[in-house]
C-alpha cells in the first residue's frame, strides 16, 4: 500500500480526534522554538488536524513517552505530535517532526527529519514548514521523507508486557508490530519492577517482509555517566532555574532510570546554563561529555553572579530555617525534662513536709530535691534559649529564604 | 521561673520528730523496778518501728518496766525508726543496780578491849564504816579503816556500840551491841 494513502485513510479516520502536541524538545533560542511552535500549530490547524497544545506534565502519572502515547489513545485522541530542534552549527537547526497515530489498535508513526536555517525570515522564504507538516501529516507532500519504505517488526520478549524500543525512542509493549522506514533498526525492550531493570537489545536489518524479533531479558545496571568541562557543575531538571531551584545531583552525575532520552540542565557559574539531551541505552554503561561554553557578556555575567549569590543566600536562608529544628526540638525536650524534674521535686517536696527523723536518709532526699529543682531550673533555662535560638535561626533564616 | 522553682524548694518547714526520755539516771538496789518512759513528738504515729535498747537487748514495749534483779550497771536508750528509714534515739539513762552491805556481828574481844565487826559487800564494793559508841552518857564517833576499834581509854562502864556499814554507792547497813565492860 502507497504510504501517502495509508496516511489519509489514517488520517480520515482521526479527523473527528484531536491531535495532542507536546512542545518542542530544543536546545535552541527559545524564541526560535516559540516561533516554530506557533508555525505548526497553525499550519496543523489549517490541515484540520485539531492540534490540542498539552504539556509535558498533561498526564501527569506517566515518567515516559510510551505512557504517555497510551494515556493519549486511552483519551481519545487521534495523534500524539511531538518534534526536536537541535543547534547545527551556528547557522541551521536539525528538525525531527513525529505524529504517532492512535486511532487505530495499532500506533504507526510516521516522521520527518531535515536541516533548516536558524534565521526564520530564511524558514518563511524556504516554505520547509509546510513541506515538511506536508511529509509528516500526509497532506501535499512535496518532499522526500523517512516513512516511503516501511517495514514492519515483530517484537516479542520474555517476559512480555516489556516496553518496546525502536532506535531509542518507545513505540509499544511486547508482544507488538510496529513500522519503520529505515535500512536497519536498533530494536530494545526493558522491563523493570521497581527496582531493577531486565533488558535486551539488538540490531536488525529491514526488507520488505516483517521482521520477527525475541529478546530474552537480562538484568541490566545500564546508565548514563554525564562529564563537563569544567567539572563539579550542578545538574537541575529541565524547568527554568531560578533562586528556588534544587540541584538534582552534581557533576560526574550517574544518571539511572528507564532507557531512552531525558534532558537536565547544568548549571556552572561562570558558563551558559545547558540543557542536555542523556540518552540511557538499555544494556550499557555510556559516558556523555558536555563542553560548557563561559558566558562572555558581563551583563550576563553580572546577572548570574546575583543568581548565584542570591541562590547561596537562599540556601544560606533554609539552612538556618532547618538549622532551627534541632535547637527547636532540644528546646521542648529540655522543657519537658524540665517538667519531669520539678514534678520530682515536687513530689519529694510533699513527701518531706512532715515530722521525720531527719537522718541520712531524710537528708538526702532533701539534697536530691534541691537538685531537682536546680536541674529543672537548668534544663527549662537552657531549653527556652534553645527554643529562643531556635526562633531567631527561623527568623532570620526565612527572612533570608523568601 | 526562679519563683516557681522556689516553691518546689524544701525549706525545713516542719518540725522533725523529737524524743525526750522521761526516766532520769539512777542508782537503785537489786530488786526494784524501774520505769523506762519517753516522750515522742508529734506522734508515735511518724514511727515506722521503735523500741528500747536496754544493755544490746531489745524490747518493744512503751513503757519499759523492768525490775532489776541484778546488780550491775544497765545503759537504756530509745528508738525510732521513720518511714524513711532514719533512726533516731534518746539519750542513754544509765541505772545503777547494787546490793547493801551485808553485816552479820559484832563483838568485844577482851584480851585486846577491841571491837571487831563481820560486814562485807556482795558486789565486792570496799566498804566504808561509821562508829558510834557511848560510855557513860558519853557518845564517841570514829571512821576506821578496818574492821576494828579500840576505844581509847579503855571503857570502865557498861557501853554501847554502832557500826555502820557503807558502800560507794551510800548503801548502808547498821549492827549494834551493848555490853559490859571486860573483867
Amino acid at each position: 500500500m502507497p504510504i501517502a494513502l495509508l496516511f489519509l485513510i489514517t488520517f480520515t479516520g482521526a479527523s473527528a480526534a484531536p491531535l495532542l502536541m507536546l512542545p518542542l524538545e530544543s536546545d535552541v533560542d527559545s524564541n526560535i522554538s516559540i516561533l516554530w511552535e506557533n508555525s505548526v500549530m497553525q499550519l496543523l490547524k489549517e490541515a484540520a488536524l485539531e492540534p490540542k497544545k498539552i504539556e509535558h506534565g498533561h498526564f501527569a502519572n506517566c515518567e515516559n513517552i510510551e505512557c504517555v502515547i497510551s494515556a493519549a489513545r486511552a483519551s481519545g485522541a487521534g495523534g500524539m505530535f511531538r518534534g526536536r530542534l537541535r543547534a547545527n552549527g551556528k547557522d541551521s537547526i536539525n528538525i525531527r517532526l513525529r505524529i504517532d497515530w492512535l486511532a487505530g489498535n495499532s500506533s504507526p508513526q510516521t516522521e520527518i527529519q531535515s536541516t533548516v536555517p536558524l534565521a526564520w525570515d530564511e524558514v518563511l522564504k524556504s516554505g520547509i514548514i509546510l513541506k515538511m507538516l506536508s511529509g509528516i501529516t500526509g497532506k501535499n507532500s512535496d518532499i522526500e521523507y523517512t516513512g516511503s519504505r516501511n517495514s514492519y517488526i515483530s517484537v516479542e520478549t520474555n517476559p512480555e508486557h516489556a516496553v518496546v524500543m525502536l532506535n531509542g525512542n518507545a513505540v509499544c509493549h511486547s508482544p507488538c508490530v510496529f513500522s519503520d522506514s529505515g535500512a536497519t533498526a536498533q530494536i530494545a525492550a526493558y522491563w523493570h519492577s521497581g527496582d531493577h531493570l531486565w533488558a535486551e537489545k539488538r540490531a536488525i536489518k529491514l526488507g520488505g517482509d516483517t521482521a520477527r524479533v525475541f529478546l530474552e531479558l537480562k538484568r541490566s545496571y545500564a546508565r548514563t555517566e554525564v562529564r563537563t568541562n569544567p567539572d563539579k557543575a550542578l545538574v537541575f531538571n529541565t524547568d527554568i532555574l531560578s533562586v528556588s531551584s534544587k540541584p538534582i545531583g552534581k557533576i560526574p552525575y550517574k544518571m539511572q532510570g528507564l532507557p531512552g532520552e531525558t534532558q537536565v540542565r547544568i548549571f556552572h557559574k561562570g558558563y551558559n546554563d545547558t540543557l542536555i539531551t542523556v540518552k540511557i541505552d538499555a544494556l550499557e554503561k555510556q559516558i556523555q561529555f558536555v563542553e560548557l561554553t563561559p558566558i562572555t557578556d558581563p551583563q550576563r555575567i553580572y546577572e548570574q553572579d546575583l543568581f548565584v549569590k542570591s541562590r547561596a543566600k537562599r540556601n544560606f536562608g533554609l539552612g538556618l530555617l532547618g538549622g532551627s529544628a534541632g535547637p527547636l526540638t532540644m528546646g521542648i525536650i529540655l522543657c519537658v525534662l524540665g517538667q519531669d524534674d520539678y514534678k520530682k521535686a515536687r513530689t519529694l517536696k510533699n513527701e518531706l513536709d512532715q515530722p521525720w527523723a531527719q537522718g541520712p536518709n531524710f537528708k538526702a532526699k532533701v539534697n536530691e530535691n534541691h537538685k531537682a529543682v536546680e536541674d529543672g531550673d537548668f534544663k527549662t533555662g537552657v531549653g527556652i534559649g534553645l527554643i529562643g535560638l531556635s526562633v531567631l535561626l527561623a527568623g532570620v533564616g526565612f527572612s533570608m529564604s523568601f | 521561673m526562679a519563683s516557681c522553682s522556689d516553691s518546689l524548694t524544701y525549706n525545713r518547714g516542719t518540725e522533725p520528730i523529737s524524743l525526750k526520755i522521761l526516766t532520769q539516771s539512777d542508782t537503785i538496789l537489786v530488786g526494784n523496778l524501774v520505769e523506762f518512759k519517753v516522750e515522742i513528738k508529734p506522734s508515735i504515729a511518724y514511727a515506722k518501728r521503735w523500741y528500747w535498747i536496754l544493755n544490746s537487748t531489745k524490747h518493744d514495749t512503751r513503757p519499759l518496766d523492768i525490775t532489776f534483779t541484778e546488780s550491775g550497771v544497765y545503759n537504756a536508750a530509745f528508738y525510732i525508726v521513720d518511714y524513711l528509714d532514719d533512726t533516731l534515739s534518746t539519750d542513754t539513762v544509765t541505772i545503777t543496780v547494787a546490793n547493801t552491805p551485808v553485816c552479820n556481828s559484832i563483838e568485844l574481844e577482851c584480851a585486846t578491849k577491841t571491837f571487831k565487826w563481820d560486814c562485807y559487800d556482795k558486789d565486792g564494793e570496799k566498804l566504808t564504816y561509821s562508829l558510834l559508841y557511848t560510855e557513860d552518857g558519853k557518845n564517841r564517833t570514829a571512821t576506821p579503816d578496818t574492821n576494828f576499834w579500840k576505844p581509847t581509854p579503855s571503857m570502865t562502864n557498861n557501853w554501847r556500840v554502832k557500826v555502820t556499814a557503807a558502800n560507794r554507792f551510800k548503801f548502808q547497813t547498821e549492827i549494834s551491841e551493848e555490853g559490859e565492860p571486860c573483867p
